[in-house]
């Protein structure tokens, strides 16, 4: 078997850039980013949520595997995305004709916090790393579920705006409590 | 508790292809399945590339009881029941890694690979006379392998996994050992929980046909079609479905291409004919899609990438339906690839098959939240007096086709409940006894 990858930390964009500890400004803007990406997720407001991706997006979800302390830890992939993947994603789940997995729609809360962000020297990338607790309740299923998660993220300001580049999300689960992980982290 | 003498003849009715709701929802049904089905079959453990070394071991569920499938040093494996035969606790408590020993967290009684007892830690306090060699953990009696895929069965006395497989092999040569190398698992499985029963999906993808147009229109709507309607429908019309040994089944789209497996990478190709004989080679060639269930609950799917690319290739899934009760299966889910791939091909295989089919998959998000909305409803006696319909089986189920070169009985049309209508008259002979 191939192993699976070790946990893939964001990458310096701009080389051996040293990073820094994001100034007060440019932390509280990526806050409000986080905050606002997930109120656009709760409400399903894919469209919005999705101008907020750049377009060379690697969004890529794990699941840990079950290991000893000294063992190497390993973890399952979920799903490994591009751009033109959550496309086609949200194509699916934000038209009720072709979805029964978000229609009638889900209730989605997503709690964000412990952010931390470092920056690079011109301020226009961030390594950001914020913890994510989503509480779902599907309508087929009386009884709502929580995953928790932490999410490492590449941001990037183009044009004035922050933009995602890569998230990598892990969840803290070794089996996922639901069949159905239609939602994005 | 159902007593082994009363139950129901009326599961399953062949003259209406109708079926008991009762058996996707009661609880005792389901501890019956345990001792009549998964206490007597081969059950599926794992593929040989998950533990290639020795050492090498994951823990797995055959019948409701925890196992460890560990690769020995003599290069044989061993199935394992995950207790200490001391006080019961787990002896191994993670998902998968490597070991010389398995020594209990608790007290410390300690097993080699094969789960001989080694030592309690206190040998010198037991009685004179006491012979470790009868207090290892418990070994699961019967374990073989075919092509890769790994079972084992808790039934001392079960025909050979050759007879159990039967003409089925015919078939899981052309999934799992076509090329030279034969397949490898890409990485650790999807594991997911869902309140649906297990048969619910066994029958789904041995073989379903019909939910594809109703349940799936998203999949094929968003993402880039490889071969244009008009093709596939007739890749449908010129498909199969084939029941082996009475039991397990398969699911074919065919068509034909101008090149030998053109929706394969080119170097993958040539190595695709390699091990096949010609009539499984022109089934492989030409298979849009297959999904099959081996008898009871390991499932398996091949479909093309979507991709406006022919040769952008194929992801084959393997899925294992464990159940947990009548309501709740687990459901394990190995990514394969050929050994021959390219690192790009794998990663690519891997990650477009976890987009359609894994817990975040296009097609499963949707099924696994239809399924899951069976158990309730069905679980009242007002249901119950009006038993589920598998009634497209009925006008083919003694007619099978005589133009498919595979063994067993193959059918047409592809829509037709047929297949799954066999594998729940094969549950039901196993259940009742009957013939």
């Amino acid at each position: 078997m191939i192993e699976s990858a070790p946990v893939r930390r964001v990458e310096d964009p701009a080389g051996s850039e040293p990073w820094v500890r994001a100034a007060e400004p440019d932390y509280v803007e990526i806050r409000e980013f986080l905050f606002a990406e997930a109120e656009q997720l709760d409400a399903r407001h894919y469209d919005q949520w999705l101008a907020r991706l750049a377009p060379e997006i690697e969004y890529r979800v794990v699941a840990r595997v079950v290991r000893s302390a000294s063992a190497e830890p390993r973890e399952f992939l979920v799903l490994d995305d591009r751009q033109v993947d959550i496309k086609a994603r949200i194509d699916q789940i934000s038209n009720p004709k072709l979805t029964f997995a978000e229609n009638p729609p889900p209730f989605t809360r997503r709690f964000v916090s412990n952010i931390r962000a470092q920056s690079n020297s011109t301020a226009d990338a961030f390594n950001v790393e914020s913890y994510l607790l989503t509480y779902r309740k599907d309508a087929a299923v009386e009884t709502p579920y929580l995953i928790s998660a932490v999410r490492r993220d590449l941001l990037v300001r183009t044009a004035g705006a922050l933009r995602l580049r890569k998230r990598h999300v892990q969840l803290d689960q070794s089996v996922i409590a639901s069949g159905n992980l239609a939602s994005f982290f | 508790m159902l007593d082994r003498n009363d139950v129901a003849a009326t599961w399953i009715d062949e003259s209406s292809g109708t079926v008991s709701r009762e058996i996707f929802v009661s609880e005792d049904i389901y501890r019956l399945e345990l001792e009549r089905i998964f206490s007597q079959v081969w059950l599926y453990v794992a593929h040989e590339t998950e533990i290639p070394n020795p050492g090498d071991f994951v823990t797995r569920t055959m019948s409701d009881a925890p196992v460890v499938v560990v690769r020995c040093d003599d290069g044989s494996v061993a199935v394992l029941l995950n207790s200490c035969r001391h006080r019961g606790v787990r002896v191994c408590r993670v998902d998968s890694g490597s070991a010389k020993n398995f020594v209990c967290p608790y007290h410390g009684w300690s097993y080699d690979q094969h789960g001989r007892l080694l030592t309690t830690g206190f040998d010198k306090l037991l009685p004179a006379g006491t012979d470790l060699s009868t207090l290892g953990l418990v070994r699961v009696p019967r374990i073989d392998s075919y092509k890769g895929l790994i079972f084992a069965s808790w039934n001392p006395n079960v025909a050979s996994l050759a007879d159990y497989l039967g003409d089925f092999r015919w078939y899981l040569d052309i999934f799992f050992a076509r090329t030279p190398g034969g397949m490898e698992v890409v990485a650790p499985p999807q594991r997911s929980r869902v309140k649906a029963n297990w048969k619910t999906a066994a029958v789904n993808f041995g073989a379903d046909n019909q939910h594809i147009f109703t349940t799936h229109v998203g999949p094929f709507a968003v993402q880039p079609v490889t071969i244009p309607w008009p093709q596939r429908r007739q890749a449908m019309e010129d498909g199969v479905q084939v029941v082996a040994e009475g039991r397990h089944c398969v699911t074919f789209t065919l068509t034909k291409f101008d090149v030998p497996f053109a929706l394969y990478p080119p170097e993958l190709r040539t190595l695709l004919a390699t091990r096949l004989n010609p009539d499984q080679q022109a089934v492989l060639s030409g298979l849009i899609s297959g999904a099959g269930t081996l008898f009871p609950n390991l499932s398996f799917i091949e479909r093309m990438i979507p991709s406006t690319e022919p040769g952008a290739g194929k992801t084959v899934l393997l899925r294992l339906w464990q159940p947990i009760s009548a309501g709740e299966m687990e459901i394990v889910s190995w990514c394969l690839v050929d050994r021959e791939s390219s690192p790009t091909y794998r990663e690519r295989s891997l990650s477009d098959g976890l987009r359609n089919f894994g817990v975040a998959g296009l097609f499963e998000q949707e099924d696994v939240e239809l399924w899951a909305s069976i158990g309730h409803p069905s679980a009242n006696p007002f249901a119950q007096a009006h038993p589920f319909n598998f009634r497209t089986a009925v006008p083919v189920l003694h007619s099978p086709v005589t133009d498919f070169a595979g063994p067993g009985d193959a059918y047409r049309p592809l829509l037709s409940e047929v297949t799954q209508f066999r594998f729940l008259q094969y549950w039901n002979r196993m259940m009742t006894g009957a013939k």
